[in-house]
């Protein structure tokens, strides 16, 4: 049983809407109206405003006033130039550089501005692969950084890892000799640490693919081209 | 012996004025102060040289070269042109919101691709060992198939600073449906700005070509830095 003040509540809410249903009426179109203009020009002054760079930079100048520069402070200024530029040449690298971009499978040797070679290569596929009934894991990604080519190869021989038998579901061999595949890394290898090369390979056809076990794969041409032209030494950076 | 002055006089005043009208007497009346442009290098190469050593990827915006540039230490790995840049600024119902950053003379750090990039991680079941099948191995997808690329993302950085790339309008798209995506994107910044809890206190859009906008978007390495060169900058 609803208690008297609301029964009384509810019937004279009801009177009024009787009696005044159209006012009502127009008063609710009215507030919906006016709300929804207010929210449209509300909604017109919100958002982002864009302007150019080149205007909207001219405020952001965080250089105090040079007020009255003496020729000491010019000599102060220039030098402090003269020291960073030397502090960014000693990161910078000198003559020939291996850029490799993991994701769309591109290789390029550049020398300062110039990029000597572009070719399409094979990097890590990212899979991982777990030991059956073991406690090994693998993840087939090649690293990002910056690393350098610490040896090159000629004919090199490829020494089976574990996970390459067990990813062929092959016994793991207990002669070592039995680890070692001729040919698959085609005809130059250049060494990059941890166990990474750039070396061939015998699928041509994924060039571009992220296939590989980390290792990254050049098509035979380019790998000729890269191996002459790269000494031991030259930067390699890989993102 | 007598010497006339007047020709040597009338040598020197005509040769100040020439000398006067080709520049090489007096100071140049055009220009950025010397001082000030060399000012403008050192904060530039003082962001630059913070970057340079450290061990993270970044991202340098030169306004004057149109290009933003991917870098890491001092080497230049990659060159994205950009057709246009502009700044934009946040504002809630005509008033802008927040404080507005030094943008461009700051290190922004840690940016993020806005959506992130899905990218799944393969698990590779071996087969059985001794097993006599031989295992068909499946060939992965190429990188259009195994990233796609939002029309427009962000990559955003800590401290509220966000790029905003776009790619230049469709020439085959109609008018209506132009401006219904104009509307919907309209509709999206007012949304966000609204909701206060994903405004940037400084977007900076940059419009790329297609091709150029989805390669920064598949190969951006995570947690790239960004600085802003307005002037010189050394590559």
């Amino acid at each position: 049983m609803m208690p008297m003040p609301f029964r009384l509540a509810r019937a004279s809410l009801r009177a009024v809407l009787r009696g005044r249903s159209r006012q009502i009426a127009w008063l609710l179109a009215g507030a919906s109206t006016v709300a929804l203009v207010g929210g449209l020009v509300a909604a017109v002054g919100s958002g982002y405003v864009y302007i150019s760079l080149a205007e909207a930079g001219a405020d952001q100048s965080t250089l105090a006033d040079a007020g009255d520069i003496t020729l000491p402070a010019v000599g102060a200024l220039r030098r402090e130039r003269a020291r960073l530029r030397s502090a960014l040449a000693q990161v910078t690298p000198k003559g020939r550089y291996i850029v490799i971009d993991r994701t769309l499978n591109k290789l390029y040797l550049r020398d300062a501005d110039k990029e000597l070679l572009a070719a399409i290569c094979s990097a890590g596929s990212g899979a991982v692969l777990n030991e059956p009934g073991g406690q090994r894991q693998w993840l087939f990604a090649t690293p990002s950084g910056r690393f350098e080519v610490l040896g090159k190869i000629v004919k090199p021989v490829w020494k089976k890892p574990d996970w390459a038998f067990i990813e062929a579901g092959e016994p793991i061999p207990k002669n070592p000799g039995d680890r070692f595949v001729y040919g698959e890394l085609g005809e130059y290898a250049l060494y990059f640490g941890n166990g990474y090369m750039i070396h061939g390979t015998l699928y041509e056809r994924l060039l571009g693919r992220s296939v590989s076990h980390g290792c990254v794969r050049l098509g035979r041409d380019d790998l000729r081209a890269l191996y002459a032209a790269a000494p031991l030494g030259t930067p390699i950076y890989v993102y | 012996m007598s010497t006339n002055p007047r020709p040597a006089a009338l040598f020197v005043a005509v040769s100040a004025v020439w000398l006067g009208a080709v520049g090489l007497i007096g100071q140049p009346t055009t220009g950025a102060d010397p001082v000030d442009t060399l000012r403008t290098e050192i904060e530039v190469l003082d962001r630059q040289v913070e970057l340079a050593t450290g061990k993270a990827f970044y991202l340098i915006l030169s306004e004057e070269a149109s290009e933003l540039r991917l870098m890491f230490g001092g080497a230049l790995l990659q060159q994205f042109p950009v057709s246009s840049m502009e700044v934009g600024y946040p504002r809630l119902t005509f008033r802008r919101v927040g404080e507005v950053p030094p943008w461009s003379s700051k290190v922004w750090r840690n940016g993020a691709l806005v959506p992130g990039r899905a990218v799944e991680t393969a698990v590779l079941q071996p087969p059985a060992a001794g097993a006599d099948d031989e295992i068909e191995t499946p060939v992965p997808p190429t990188v259009e198939e195994a990233i796609p690329v939002p029309e427009r993302y962000l990559i955003r950085f800590t401290d509220g600073l966000a790029l905003e790339i776009a790619q230049p309008a469709d020439p085959s798209e109609g008018y209506i449906a132009s401006r219904l995506r104009l509307l919907g994107l309209r509709w999206s910044e007012v949304r966000s700005v609204m909701s206060q809890s994903t405004v940037d206190a400084v977007r900076v859009r940059l419009v790329l070509d297609r091709t150029v906008a989805e390669a920064l978007y598949r190969s951006v390495p995570a947690d790239v830095g960004l600085m802003m060169a307005r002037g010189r900058t050394s590559s």
